[in-house]
C-alpha cells in the first residue's frame, strides 16, 4: 500500500543482485570478488568481534561468581567487598588456568606431532546451520587459508578464509567438510563428514569406510590421513573415536558415527598449523584410550615410534 | 538522518553480537536466536516497505559477509530483502490493533527463518538439508520469538522519539528515493527543516496511491520545511496566520504534485490530468498567496527565483496541504487572504494548520474539533511545516500555531507519519509512551498534545476515519473534490 513501482523496483534489483551474488559465490571462483567481500567483511566484523570477544571472556567468567551482597554495617560490606575481589581474582585465576590447561594441552600434542603452531582464541561462531567460527589469528600472524586447525584434544578444522587479524575455521562437523581418516591400528582409510545440525545433541561425524571388508568397532579411535603438502589437512591429528556403527546391508562401504575429541560447544584456545611435521606421526599422537563400556578386541594403539614426545616449548613456537 | 544511522548502527551490532556472542552460547536445542532477523522484522515493520527492502538486504549482506559464515553470501540478503519488504508493507494495517504488531513481527520471524532455510534448500547449501532443518527451524523460531519483544522494545526505545519520528519522517522519503528535492535544494536547511521536510513527504505519500507518487516530497515540502527551520519560518508562519492556504483535500493527489513538478521543471502531464495542473499553474489561488508571500517577503528572493517561480513553490505547497482546496481557492485568486471567507468550511477540512488559521484569523477560538488531529494527510504537512518550523521546534507563544485551536497544544496538527505501526503500537503499550507521540515527530514541544488528541482519537487515520468522519467533513470532502 506505501509502495510504489519505484519500491517494487528496487525490490526487483536488490533480488537480482542478491541472486547474482549466490551464483557467483556458488561458482566459487577463488580470488574473486565474493572472496573480496569477505575479506572486507572480516576487516570490519572482525575486528569488532575480537573486541567483543576479549570484553565478554572475562565477563562471562566471573559473572557468576560476583553477587550482589547489601549489609547495613560497614564492616560486612567490607568483607563482603573483599571476598568479591577474592572470588574474582580467584575465578579470573581459574580461568586464565583452564585456558593455560588448553594451551598446555595443545602444545603438548603440537610437540609430540611435531606441529608448528599459532595458537589462537575462538572468538565467534557461525550463524544459522553453519557450523564454522572465527579465530583471533589471520593474515598477519602467518595464517593461510587450508591450514588445518586442532586444539589440545584434536582436530577442530581448517581455515577457509583469512582476513588481516581475523580467520574463519570450518569445523569438521559442518556438513560441508569432508576429512581423510586412518583407522588407528588397522590402517584402514576412510572419510568423515560432518553431520552438521542433523541429528539432535552434540554434533557427530560420519564415518565412511572405503574397504567393504574392514572392521568397524566402537571405540576404534581415528587420526587424519593427511593432505598432500598438509593441506587443507596435516596428517596425523586425532579426529574422534567410532561410537556407533551402522550396519547396512545394502551398502558397498561400512557407516559408523563417530564422537570428534574437539567438543565444538567448549572451542576456546586452538591451533592453527603453519608448518606441518616432516613425517607424518601416524597414531602417536593419541590420547590415550578412553574406557568404553564395550571391551573391543583390537588392542590399543600401538604408541611405539615416538612416543616419549619432546618437550613442547623446545618444538612448538606459539605465536599470535 | 538520525533514523539511518540509527538503524545501520543497529544493524552493525546485531551482526557483531549475533556472530560474537549468541551464537556461541551453549543453548539447548543446538540453535540460537536470529537477532538480526528479528530486528530486519521489527525495523521494517516500523518504517515501511522501502526501508524494509534496504535494511534487509544490508543487513543479509553484512550477515553473509561477517567472517564465520559460511554459507552462500547472498542469502540472507535475499531472504532478508523479501523479508523486509513484506514486513514494511504490513506496516500499514496495523494501526488499528494493540497487539497486531507484536504479532506480525512474530511471523515475520517465523516466515523469514522458514524462508530462508527453503532458499538454502533450493541453493543447495550442503548445511541446510530437510532433517538439519527439522531440527533448527522450530529451536530457532522459538529463540526468536523469545527475542522479539525485547528487540521492539529497544527499537521503540533506544531510537528516540522525537529523533525517531522525526529521522522517521525523514528515512522514508530518503530511503526511499524520493528524492527530498526539498531538501537537497535547499542545501543548507537546518535539520529541523529537513526533518519537517521529511514529515511533509511521509504525510503526503500516506494517503492514496497516486498521492504517493506525485506529491512525494516536492520541492514545495523541502520548501516549507527548509523555512521553517530556518529564517523563514516566521514568515511563513505569519503568513500562515494572515491567510488560510488554499488546500486542496484529499484529492490532491498528482494534481498537487504536478504542480510542484511543474513548478520544478518536471513535466506537470506526467502525474495526473493535466487539469489539476492547470488550475494550479494558471489561476493564483490563496494558498499560493500566503505561501508565495510569505516566502519573498520573509525569505526575501534569495531563495526564490523568478516570481514566478515563486508562485509555483506555493502552489505547489498549497496542493500539498490537503484540505478544502475548495472554499479557499474558490473564494480567493490570489488576493489577501480571506481569513474568514468561509472559515467553517475550510477549519474543518483542513487538519490543524488552515483550521488554525482561519479561527485564529477570525479570532474565535473555534473548536478545534475541525483541526482534527486524526485528519488526513496533507495535515501532516502544512501543520508540520508552520508549527515545528519554529526553529527551535518549541512553539512561539505568539506564533500562529497554538492559537489556531484555542486549544494549546491540541492544536497542532498531527502528523501522520509519527503513529503507524509499531510505534503507535508502542504508544499503547508502553505506558511512559504515552503523550509523547506523534508530535514528537516535531523537535518541538507539541508532541504531548498531539498524543493525547491521538489517543483521543484512536490515532491512526485510518481508525480515525471510520470513527471519526462527520457529516461536516464529509461534505468539506466533497466541495473540495471538486478541486483537482
Amino acid at each position: 500500500m506505501h509502495d510504489s513501482r519505484r519500491t517494487r523496483l528496487i525490490l526487483g534489483v536488490l533480488l537480482i543482485a542478491a541472486l547474482a551474488l549466490i551464483t557467483v559465490d556458488s561458482r566459487d571462483v577463488a580470488g574473486g570478488p565474493i572472496s573480496g567481500l569477505r575479506g572486507i567483511g572480516g576487516t570490519i566484523f572482525g575486528s569488532a568481534e575480537s573486541l567483543v570477544g576479549s570484553v565478554a571472556r572475562p565477563v562471562a567468567g566471573f559473572f557468576g561468581n560476583v553477587t550482589s551482597g547489601s549489609a547495613s554495617q560497614g564492616k560486612i560490606e567490607g568483607l563482603q567487598r573483599e571476598l568479591i575481589r577474592l572470588r574474582t581474582e580467584l575465578s579470573q585465576a581459574r580461568l586464565s588456568k583452564a585456558q593455560e590447561a588448553q594451551l598446555q594441552r595443545l602444545l603438548v600434542l603440537a610437540g609430540r606431532g611435531r606441529y608448528r603452531i599459532v595458537a589462537a582464541n575462538v572468538i565467534a561462531a557461525g550463524p544459522g546451520y553453519n557450523s564454522s567460527v572465527t579465530i583471533d589469528a589471520g593474515r598477519d600472524d602467518g595464517i593461510k587459508p587450508d591450514e588445518t586447525v586442532l586444539n589440545g584434544a584434536g582436530l577442530v578444522g581448517t581455515v577457509t578464509s583469512v582476513a588481516a587479524r581475523t580467520s574463519t575455521v570450518l569445523l569438521t562437523t559442518d556438513a560441508s567438510s569432508t576429512v581423510g581418516v586412518r583407522l588407528a591400528g588397522s590402517g584402514q582409510i576412510g572419510a568423515v563428514t560432518g553431520t552438521g545440525r542433523t541429528r539432535p545433541g552434540p554434533a557427530m561425524l560420519r564415518l565412511q569406510v572405503f574397504d567393504a571388508g574392514a572392521v568397524l568397532q566402537p571405540g576404534q579411535q581415528l587420526v587424519t590421513f593427511g593432505s598432500v603438502h598438509g593441506r587443507p589437512y596435516v596428517p596425523g591429528v586425532p579426529v574422534g573415536v567410532i561410537t556407533q556403527v551402522r550396519a547396512s546391508a545394502a551398502s558397498l562401504t561400512k557407516f559408523a558415527l563417530v564422537r570428534p575429541y574437539a567438543n565444538e560447544q567448549s572451542l576456546g584456545v586452538v591451533g592453527v598449523v603453519i608448518v606441518p611435521p616432516r613425517t607424518n606421526p601416524r597414531d602417536s599422537v593419541l590420547p590415550p584410550r578412553p574406557v568404553t563400556p564395550t571391551p573391543s578386541p583390537s588392542p590399543v594403539p600401538s604408541g611405539g615410534r615416538s612416543s616419549q614426545a619432546p618437550s613442547p616449548a623446545a618444538t612448538a613456537s606459539v605465536g599470535g | 538522518m538520525r533514523r539511518v544511522i540509527f538503524a545501520v548502527a543497529a544493524i552493525l551490532a546485531a551482526v557483531v553480537l549475533q556472530t560474537a556472542l549468541l551464537d556461541r552460547l551453549p543453548l539447548p536445542g543446538g540453535s540460537a536466536p536470529n537477532l538480526v532477523l528479528v530486528l530486519v522484522v521489527t525495523l521494517a515493520l516500523a518504517s515501511g516497505p522501502m526501508d524494509g527492502i534496504l535494511i534487509g538486504f544490508g543487513a543479509g549482506l553484512a550477515l553473509d559477509m561477517a567472517p564465520p559464515a559460511s554459507n552462500l553470501l547472498g542469502l540472507s540478503a535475499l531472504v532478508f530483502c523479501v523479508i523486509g519488504y513484506g514486513c514494511g508493507r504490513l506496516r500499514g494495517p496495523l494501526e488499528r490493533s494493540t497487539w497486531l504488531p507484536l504479532a506480525v513481527v512474530v511471523l515475520g520471524v517465523t516466515a523469514g527463518e522458514a524462508l530462508y532455510a527453503l532458499a538454502g534448500m533450493i541453493f543447495g547449501d550442503p548445511d541446510i538439508t530437510w532433517q538439519s532443518v527439522r531440527l533448527v527451524l522450530p529451536v530457532a523460531v522459538f529463540y526468536d520469538i523469545l527475542l522479539c519483544p525485547f528487540v521492539v522494545y529497544a527499537v521503540v526505545r533506544f531510537s528516540g522519539y522525537g529523533g525517531w519520528a522525526t529521522a522517521r519522517a525523514r528515512a522514508p522519503g530518503h530511503l526511499a528515493g524520493r528524492d527530498l528535492a526539498g531538501a537537497g535544494l535547499l542545501g543548507g536547511m537546518a535539520a529541523a527543516g529537513a526533518a519537517m521536510a521529511g514529515t511533509a513527504v511521509r504525510d503526503t505519500r500516506s494517503g492514496r496511491e497516486p498521492r504517493l507518487r506525485a506529491a512525494a516530497a516536492r520541492q514545495g515540502d523541502g520548501w516549507v520545511g527548509g523555512r521553517q527551520g530556518a529564517a523563514g519560518q516566521r514568515a511563513a508562519a505569519r503568513g500562515w496566520l494572515r491567510r488560510a492556504p488554499r488546500l486542496r483535500a484529499r484529492n490532491g493527489v498528482a494534481g498537487s504534485a504536478a504542480a510542484a513538478q511543474a513548478g520544478l521543471g518536471r513535466p506537470a502531464g506526467t502525474a495526473v490530468p493535466g487539469r489539476p495542473v492547470q488550475l494550479r499553474l494558471g489561476t493564483p489561488r490563496r494558498g499560493d498567496g500566503v505561501l508565495g508571500g510569505s516566502l519573498r517577503g520573509l525569505v526575501g528572493g534569495g531563495l526564490a527565483g523568478p516570481p514566478g517561480g515563486h508562485g509555483r513553490e506555493s502552489r505547489m505547497r498549497g496542493a500539498a496541504f490537503r484540505g478544502s482546496g475548495g472554499p479557499a481557492g474558490s473564494g480567493s485568486a490570489g488576493g489577501p487572504p480571506r481569513a474568514g471567507s468561509s472559515p467553517r468550511l475550510r477549519s474543518r477540512a483542513f487538519r490543524g494548520g488552515p483550521s488554525a488559521l482561519s479561527t485564529a484569523g477570525r479570532g474565535r477560538p473555534a473548536r478545534s474539533a475541525p483541526l482534527r488531529l486524526r485528519g488526513r494527510r496533507g495535515d501532516g504537512i502544512v501543520g508540520g511545516g508552520v508549527l515545528s518550523g519554529g526553529s527551535a521546534g518549541r512553539r512561539m507563544s505568539g506564533a500562529p500555531g497554538p492559537r489556531r485551536s484555542g486549544r494549546g497544544r491540541g492544536a497542532a496538527p498531527r502528523f501522520r507519519g509519527g503513529d503507524r505501526g509499531l510505534l503507535r503500537w508502542a504508544d499503547r503499550v508502553l505506558p511512559w509512551r504515552r503523550g509523547t507521540l506523534p508530535g514528537g515527530g516535531l523537535p518541538g514541544g507539541n508532541g504531548g498534545g498531539l498524543g493525547g488528541r491521538r489517543r483521543g482519537f484512536g490515532g491512526s487515520r485510518r481508525g480515525g476515519f471510520g470513527r471519526r468522519r462527520s457529516a461536516v467533513w464529509r461534505t468539506a470532502s466533497k466541495r473540495t473534490g471538486g478541486l483537482p
